[in-house]
């Protein structure tokens, strides 16, 4: 049984690999955070972008069972797991718990890519909180955290397109055997 | 090309022993709840419901509601996902995790 398996996932590896060379790409996984309600929407919209080019985009609200609740499955799964890169937009109390809960894990954080607005982004707003204040020392310590502006506001890039601009970046480095 | 890109997504997805496993107890059992994957495949609840959605994500896999309830849920194979497990020659047995 264990024999056949195993000659089931060889099938599998020599298939990527095949598919690999064929389209001269890799496929990397990544994981959109960020708050609920209204704002999934754009998660959802941002995660359709990246599988049109080749890259798998989870949703913990939508992908995740429901069985186990996100908040208690994240952690695992980034420690654990396969993912590649994970996009926290702070952008509600939940979100900005997240970065709290993950900013300084070793495990997690090089995976951890902040996007917070502009206003609140403390080498360009002027923005005082606790929360601007943990993202200077997360820049210092690991760096990757990215001001956007969906509004127009600014020139500041919109958070779509640092989401797509890294995560290409990330899948062709991935290609090439550089991460 | 894009078939190509998209078949990669999808074996990429499974060149993983866990979620290959997940795959085939699915195949084997259509519409088996979440708790009962745990079960067969004896993988912890947050782990099977991260490579769960990586599954789905690419299409492998489809999820439904259990009746009378949003936390409960049964999985089965697509038709893409049989198509692919066809592909490889999987003969229907159950796998036993390692």
């Amino acid at each position: 049984m264990h024999e056949h398996f195993n000659r089931l996932l060889d099938s599998v590896h020599g298939e990527r690999k095949r598919f690999e060379e064929l389209v001269r790409e890799a496929c990397i996984i990544v994981v959109l955070l960020g708050a609920g309600g209204k704002e999934i929407v754009k998660r959802r919209n941002m995660a359709r972008k990246l599988r049109d080019n080749g890259i798998i985009a989870l949703i913990p609200e939508d992908d995740f069972a429901p069985e186990v609740a996100p908040s208690l499955v994240e952690e695992f799964i980034f420690k654990h797991s396969d993912v590649d890169l994970v996009f926290l937009n702070v952008e509600s109390w939940g979100s900005a718990t997240e970065f709290a809960q993950f900013h300084d894990d070793t495990r997690i954080a090089p995976k951890l890519r902040i996007l917070t607005f502009h206003k609140y982004h403390l080498l360009y707003g002027s923005s005082k909180s606790y929360l601007s204040d943990l993202y200077l020392t997360h820049i210092a310590k690991y760096g990757h955290v990215y001001a956007y502006d969906d509004k127009g506001e600014s020139t500041f890039p919109t958070s779509e397109k640092i989401i797509l601009t890294l995560s290409l970046r990330y899948k062709f480095l991935r290609a090439l055997g550089k991460v | 090309m894009e078939e190509a890109r998209r078949m990669l997504t999808i074996y990429s997805a499974l060149d993983n022993d866990s979620r290959l496993k997940i795959l085939c107890t699915i195949f084997n059992e259509p519409d088996i709840a979440f708790n009962d994957i745990a079960r067969k495949t004896e993988m912890d609840k947050p782990a099977l419901a991260y490579h769960l959605g990586v599954l789905k994500n690419v299409g492998l896999v489809e999820m439904e509601y259990q009746k009378r309830s949003k936390k409960l849920t049964k999985y089965r194979v697509t038709k893409e996902g049989e198509e692919i497990l066809r592909k490889l020659n999987l003969v229907v047995e159950p796998v036993k995790p390692s």
